[in-house]
């Protein structure tokens, strides 16, 4: 069991006080905050450590390109890559998929091609996709969702057939926090030969992800989202298909031989990491998954359903609330999404923040998840791994005098 | 903000009673413009079905979701807007927008008589991240109302 109060002291922001109240964080599936661990690997690399890598010769190349190169392996490590040739670092989750589907999908797709995706998906894994089928006259298809915001599998033979090319999809979703049976789906896909991309946005930083045992071709995921910095994400690829693939930015880096006529692209991952990369990020990233390692994703993961569950459990107490997504913790994440009557999302996050508790309101960047339960937008409260019982306590609490707050004025 | 009191300072009660009932709900049969706003952050939605006579806004129709700042303050707009003419709106609205964007804007809104009516809105330009609620019909508004269609 996961001593979360003593985790917490490693967070020096946690220690901040928001409106004369101890902060209070609920704002995990949005970006998460970092021990002083992440903190200072970055601030030493900076005072130490700073140079340009696998270029220079000099001692302090040598020690930047080692560090790097450091955190690739710990990156595979930590999902189980059967190599760090398949560990591409890009800004984050989004450009991930963005490169997939510039590099992948423009060279494989065409007007018989289909390309399969959810209704759980974060705009991040629908728009690259839609501006794709504009380019390549190919189809997008979504496979649906239930009521209860689980994926309805029923037809997915129907879904995923012999034009479909790509199957990408959440396995967490960042809305309402469903977690997906992806491995079904990964097969279901392989049994027509069409590739996967898995979004791990959600997931890689709560529970442990084993590539090789998902069978995925691809898997995205960022740093900001697993105590480490902004700015640094991953994109996991299968080593042959990466090899097939053609590059995605031009430039240093990235080459083998350039003449003033023509270039040929390096080896992979540099064919796909173009220009100086965020080195300062990579190491941090390192360091987050170092931290997260002392604590064991198995732990992380069980910590977050034992949240989930006191907070379902104690919200559903509240007249009228509106949870959605998944009953069950096993189908869910430490995430909850849900609507109070007459206190709209945003009057409530302005409530809460008045008790420094950070929640997120909106359509969490995924509107089309949103209006089809029903909804405008949702409060969504998150969780890591500093997240305790007793806050939830609170949260709850101040929820219901929210309630009264906005029935009394 | 330091505590749920000042939160009086957002939630007036004029506010809240606006975002409770925000009016307007008439529906118009042929309008002579359709408005729609949508704050794409947050999902704030807002549609102004308005009739034109003479140069001047006659009858209007209002559709809102979303939080209690963005319903009253797109009621509030319509009140101070029926009736009025066109070129009036459009400096009504310029004022209005002014004083949430501009430090030293405060003047020309107190000067402006129309906008009394609008001042439970005013102590929103201390909440940095709602005023984007209060403003979004005003630009919706300010942005469209004037067009050639």
């Amino acid at each position: 069991m996961i001593q979360s109060q003593d985790i917490a002291k490693d967070f020096p922001i946690l220690q901040r006080k928001i409106n004369d109240n101890k902060l209070i964080y609920f704002d995990n599936a949005a970006t998460t905050q970092k021990p002083t661990h992440v903190i200072e690997s970055i601030s030493n690399f900076y005072s130490n450590t700073n140079s340009n890598i696998h270029r220079g010769v000099h001692t302090l190349s040598m020690e930047s390109t080692y560090e790097y190169d450091q955190a690739k392996d710990k990156v595979a490590e930590f999902i189980n890559s059967p190599n760090s040739e398949s560990i591409i670092f890009t800004r984050g989750t989004t450009e991930s998929i963005n490169l997939v589907a510039e590099t992948w999908g423009k060279a494989n797709l065409d007007e018989s091609s289909e390309i399969v995706i959810t209704e759980l998906e974060h705009h991040s894994n629908i728009v690259p996709w839609q501006e794709l089928i504009k380019e390549t006259n190919s189809k997008l298809k979504y496979i649906p969702i239930n009521s209860d915001g689980t994926l309805n599998y029923e037809n997915l033979n129907q879904i995923i057939n012999s034009n479909t090319k790509i199957v990408s999809l959440t396995h967490v979703s960042n809305g309402i926090g469903t977690i997906n049976n992806i491995k079904k789906i990964i097969k279901e896909a392989q049994s027509v030969g069409a590739i996967t991309l898995i979004d791990a946005a959600q997931s890689a930083p709560h529970m442990p992800i084993d590539v090789q045992d998902l069978g995925c071709d691809f898997l995205a995921f960022s740093g900001h989202k697993m105590l480490g910095p902004t700015g640094i994400g991953v994109l996991y690829g299968k080593k042959d298909i990466l090899e097939e693939m053609p590059a995605y930015q031009k430039g240093g880096d990235m080459i083998l031989e350039v003449t003033y006529e023509k270039s040929s692209w390096n080896e992979v991952p540099f064919k796909f990491e173009a220009g100086t990369p965020n080195i300062a990020g990579a190491i941090g990233l390192k360091s987050a998954i170092d931290y997260l390692n002392l604590i064991s994703m198995d732990s992380i993961r069980e910590h977050e359903k034992e949240l989930t569950e006191h907070i379902l459990k104690e919200m559903r107490n509240i007249d009228g609330i509106d949870i959605l997504g998944p009953e069950s913790v096993e189908d869910r994440a430490g995430l909850v999404s849900f609507n109070i009557p007459n206190v709209h999302p945003h009057d409530l996050g302005t409530y809460l923040d008045t008790k420094g508790i950070a929640i997120r309101t909106g359509h969490h960047c995924a509107m089309p998840l949103i209006k089809k339960l029903g909804s405008h937008s949702s409060a969504r409260a998150s969780f890591y791994v500093y997240n305790t019982k007793n806050e939830i306590n609170e949260f709850v609490t101040q929820i219901n005098n929210s309630i009264k707050y906005f029935d009394n004025v | 903000m330091s505590n749920t009191e000042n939160l009086s300072f957002v939630y007036k009660k004029e506010i809240l009673d606006r975002s409770s009932n925000p009016g307007f709900e008439k529906k118009i049969k042929n309008p002579d413009k359709i408005i729609k706003g949508l704050n794409p952050f947050c999902g704030d939605e807002v549609k102004f079905s308005i009739l034109l006579s003479d140069n001047r806004v006659s009858s209007i129709n209002l559709e809102v979701e979303g939080c209690a700042v963005h319903k009253a303050s797109s009621s509030i707009l319509c009140a101070i807007i029926i009736d009025e003419s066109i070129n009036h709106i459009q400096g009504i609205c310029d004022d209005f927008i002014s004083f949430f964007k501009n430090e030293n804007a405060d003047s020309k809104i107190y000067q402006n008589s129309k906008l009394k009516l609008a001042s439970s809105l005013f102590d929103i330009k201390s909440n940095q991240i709602r005023i984007k609620c209060a403003l979004l019909s005003w630009n919706t508004i300010y942005n469209n109302l004037f067009s050639k269609n």
